[in-house]
């Protein structure tokens, strides 16, 4: 078990090389200078190119694609060329914020998700499956930031009950709290119907039910722990997901997290910070992929049973991922 | 003896079948009827609106939703029914132009991973690099790449859901793969391209189609955040997004302005999402009882 | 054989759904004394397995619903049992073997724990008590204790099918139902895990039920026979009077089509047709569309049972009438 852990650890490390190539090699080929975004257009030639040494934006592409997985080895992420000091440093402080958010959001989420999912799976074709089937059908369709916007002109402009913007009173957390979380939890409903209605289906659910076991025990003990399944590979998904949203939702709420300083170093073309939040968000989502995966192994023996004899090679969950991904 | 009969008839009308459990789904029925009036409304968009979608009248700005301008004027006096309606256009476009970008690419990429064992490893390890950077990202950089066009929203949207797509067929591919008519195929000498194109695509279609719907609603969501964020479709060209964007400064007095491009990007991902979930289910065989 | 543990009278089950009405068992009536066994025989789709979750109480509703008869268990009709007092006998008192013991075990749950569940529910034991239970079962069925806490896809269909035996017996049941118990496996691990539960049988004095659509299985541990057809019992009697002196055409059509080594013959003898569609019935006789004697007379009115014997019993107009080694 712990073999898989670690080797699942060191396979992130090339997926860190590669997604930084990737991105580099992206933003090498975006139009514009940064040395005359940064200094005017009327900068001396001296002045950009000291900029340009400065902020490593000198040599061919292979000089610099050299430097940054160099400096990716000592956890370095360059340098922004907006205020020239290391992107790593405004990064941690940023991340902190989005986390905190989308930790919160992926607790509503399954919360609801689970919760709502249940009840429409056990009481499927009543009146609770049809209304929970049917917000979740609108949860998913509703794009982010127009949930966020109209939560702000329901509760900021119309009720005035809670702050429009900004991060750090409670109050001011519940509508990017529930804007992020939403999406995720309908997603997460839907799932969770699904696998319950297959798992219920399922012999060993009847062979509980011949052992004389009450149905609460039997949905919670047996049905529920092998629905589960699905459901944790969708929460893993959701994870990258809130990363992603939290762009839109810190936006539209004005919260300092990563997802702002990613549009704002986007919209100054500040491509060292763009590169960082990137390899940063990346990075992160495979630290929770690999925890999903290790939780994985606590729910479903045949998991572990399978790391632990034929290592990480094949991953079969990839294949369920594959199958989740194209179920929305 | 009915039995007989009806498996009979199944063989030359796959699409019957299917047609005949989608009907049966009466949310799919109404989300293909909406959607079939938006592409109407998308295709006949100049004939069908009242105003240009750039017709600016410095005396009626901001007014609201009433029987003269039934969704209200923005600040430039423009017609807020007529941008939804040329809006309808850049958004159907968008998810419609992408899926079909990440279909071939993915397709392709899917099928030679599937079939070339020496190429699978290469591409699906290419493709988890890519997965592993959220899809919204990913669009965002090709975009700052590529600099805001329609085209290049598209071609941007496109290439960041290539990575699912090319899971998708591989995956569907290879299942479909090990079924024996696709062996006995190979058996009697027929070539590779020969058995991907006749056996394999058709046999593998069922699951792209449903991904493929789902994934235009995805499409046009990442596409309107895209505008939403300033990196997609610019004013005053009346992309939904970039509607949302410019009308969030007015939140406070012109609602309309923002929640009404809203509500049409939703109608539209929620016709697209039902329609997508009846194709899934009158689709997918197990669930045919 | 004086205590009668089960008696069935007139027993009819539908399912309905939208398109259909699937009538699945049509009037099944028997008996079964204490320590007694008997093996209900017939094809898929005959209304057996449908007959034993009527009486576990188990027939999924919607869309199943039980529309007629009783089910008398020591005397107490179970159709009339709240869920609650339901639950006591299930596992308890009357327990079920499933067809497929590939899934028919919780696959995220250690088999022990599995077993001992069983346990702690109807007995009033604590966990360590019942635990050892669980263990003394698992050898009890050729499984060493040590493997508790394996889980279901580290075993072989055999033992996964051994392990829910176990289950089934850990409370000791009076009634014990076994639905296609060996289909699923191997024909050498058949034979022992026939033997395993003849043997339990044996020791816990337990009354069976076996479905199975194989009359070798049947022969080897029942006292009697039914043979199920379209959802009625066609024809019933001891072992004795089914193998050597059947009578109905179904019946012997059966075991025509059974490979005989005594007399090599090129070809087996097939019953002609398929079992008719639950959904619509023929009208008369259930089996005449597929019957070699079939007259106009049998496609007129329901057939009774006849009684030929204290034990054998017929649903058939033509006993006797015609050459039954054809």
């Amino acid at each position: 078990m712990l073999k898989f852990i670690i080797k699942r650890l060191l396979w992130i490390i090339p997926v860190l090389f590669g997604v930084a190539i990737i991105v580099f090699t992206i933003l090498y080929f975006s139009p514009g200078d940064p040395a005359l975004q940064a200094l005017g257009d009327n900068a001396s030639p001296e002045a950009i190119e000291a900029f340009n040494k400065d902020m490593g934006l000198d040599g061919t592409y292979f000089d610099r694609l050299v430097r940054l997985v160099t400096g990716l080895c000592k956890g370095d992420l360059g340098k922004s060329y907006k205020t020239r000091t290391p992107v790593i440093n405004e990064l941690v402080t940023k991340f902190k914020v989005t986390l905190r958010i989308s930790a919160y959001a992926i607790i509503l989420g399954i919360i609801l998700g689970i919760f709502f999912g249940i009840i429409s799976a056990l009481y499927q074709n009543s009146i609770w499956d049809t209304l929970s089937t049917g917000v979740a059908l609108f949860g998913i369709s509703m794009p982010m930031f127009w949930q966020g916007l109209m939560l702000i002109l329901l509760f900021s402009v119309i009720l005035n009950w809670l702050p429009p913007s900004g991060y750090g009173t409670w109050q001011q957390m519940i509508m990017p709290v529930v804007a992020l979380g939403v999406n995720s939890s309908a997603t997460i409903m839907r799932t969770t119907r699904s696998s319950m209605l297959e798992v219920m289906r399922q012999d060993y659910i009847r062979t509980a039910k011949a052992k004389g076991q009450k149905f609460s025990t039997i949905v919670i003990r047996h049905a529920l722990h092998n629905a589960m399944i699905p459901i944790i590979t969708v929460i893993g998904l959701q994870l990258s997901a809130l990363l992603a949203g939290s762009i839109v939702t810190e936006v539209i709420f004005s919260i300092s997290g990563v997802g702002r300083y990613l549009v704002d170093s986007m919209t100054a073309r500040d491509y060292a910070a763009v590169q960082g939040c990137v390899i940063l968000i990346a990075f992160v989502s495979a630290i929770l992929n690999l925890i999903v995966d290790i939780i994985y192994t606590f729910i479903d023996p045949r998991m572990k049973t399978m790391y632990e004899s034929a290592g990480v090679k094949l991953n079969p969950k990839k294949l369920a991922k594959a199958a989740e991904v194209s179920n929305g | 003896m009915a039995k007989k009969t009806r498996d009979k008839n199944q063989h030359h009308s796959m699409v019957g079948e299917v047609w005949h459990q989608f009907k049966k789904n009466r949310n799919a029925v109404i989300g293909l009827i909406v959607l079939c009036i938006f592409i109407i409304i998308a295709v006949f968009a100049p004939v069908i609106a009242p105003y240009g979608y750039d017709d600016q009248d410095a005396t009626h700005t901001k007014i609201a939703p009433c029987r003269e301008y039934p969704f209200g004027t923005d600040n430039l006096g423009r017609d807020v029914l007529s941008r939804i309606i040329h809006g309808s256009r850049y958004s159907l476009m968008i998810g419609f132009l992408a899926v079909t970008i990440s279909i071939i690419a993915g397709g392709i990429l899917g099928v030679l991973a599937a079939f070339y064992p020496k190429l699978d490893n290469i591409i699906m390890r290419t493709m988890d690099l890519f997965m592993a950077i959220p899809q919204m990202l990913l669009a965002m950089c090709i975009v700052a790449a590529l600099g805001s066009s329609l085209f290049n929203l598209m071609l941007a949207v496109g290439l960041s859901s290539t990575p699912q797509f090319a899971r998708v067929v591989r995956a569907s591919v290879l299942s479909t793969r090990g079924q024996e008519y696709v062996e006995a195929a190979r058996a009697i000498g027929g070539s590779d391209f020969n058995v991907i194109v006749r056996h394999i695509i058709p046999n593998s279609l069922a699951p792209l189609i449903v991904q493929a719907t789902l994934s235009m609603a995805r499409a046009i969501i990442s596409a309107s955040a895209l505008s939403f964020l300033g990196f997609g479709i610019q004013a005053p060209k009346p992309e939904w997004g970039a509607m949302l964007s410019a009308g969030r400064k007015y939140i406070r007095q012109c609602w309309w302005l923002t929640v009404i491009p809203g509500l049409a990007i939703m109608v539209v991902v929620y016709a697209l999402n039902v329609v997508g979930d009846g194709l899934r289910d009158s689709l997918d065989p197990r669930l045919k009882k | 054989m004086s205590e009668k543990i089960l008696d069935i009278k007139d027993l009819s089950i539908r399912y309905v759904t939208e398109e259909e009405t699937v009538l699945a068992v049509n009037g099944i009536s028997f008996s079964l004394d204490k320590g007694e066994s008997i093996g209900l025989v017939g094809e898929t789709g005959a209304g057996k397995t449908t007959t034993a979750l009527g009486i576990m109480g188990l027939v999924p509703d919607p869309p199943g619903e039980i529309t007629s008869g009783t089910i008398e268990f020591e005397g107490e009709n179970l159709l009339e049992y709240p869920e609650k007092k339901m639950r006591e006998i299930r596992g308890g008192k009357i327990s079920m073997i499933f067809q497929d013991p590939m899934t028919s075990l919780n696959p995220v749950m250690p088999v022990g724990d599995q077993i001992r569940e069983v346990v702690l529910l109807h007995n009033n034991v604590s966990k360590a008590e019942a635990r050892s239970r669980a263990e003394e079962m698992l050898e009890q069925v050729g499984i060493p204790k040590e493997r508790y806490d394996d889980y279901p896809h580290q075993f072989s269909g055999g033992m996964k099918q051994r392990v829910i035996i176990a289950i089934a017996l850990a409370c000791s049941p009076e009634l014990l139902i076994a639905d296609e118990p060996t289909t699923a496996l191997d024909v050498t691990i058949q034979a022992q895990v026939l033997q395993l539960m003849k043997a339990l049988r044996t020791q816990y004095q337990t009354s069976m039920i076996l479905i199975t659509h194989d009359l070798g299985v049947v022969a080897k541990i029942c006292d009697k026979v039914a043979v199920v057809y379209a959802g009625q019992i066609i024809e019933s009697g001891t072992l004795k009077d089914i193998y050597t002196n059947k009578q109905h055409p179904y019946t012997i059509g059966l075991f025509n089509s059974l490979p005989d080594i005594e007399h090599e013959t090129s070809e087996l003898k097939v019953i002609k047709g398929l079992v008719p569609d639950p959904s619509n019935l023929p009208k008369g006789c259930k089996f005449n569309p597929r019957c070699p004697y079939c007259t106009p007379e049998c496609c007129e009115n329901e057939v009774e049972m006849t009684a030929l014997s204290d034990t054998h019993s017929v649903r058939c107009i033509h006993v006797g009438e015609f050459d039954r080694e054809a």
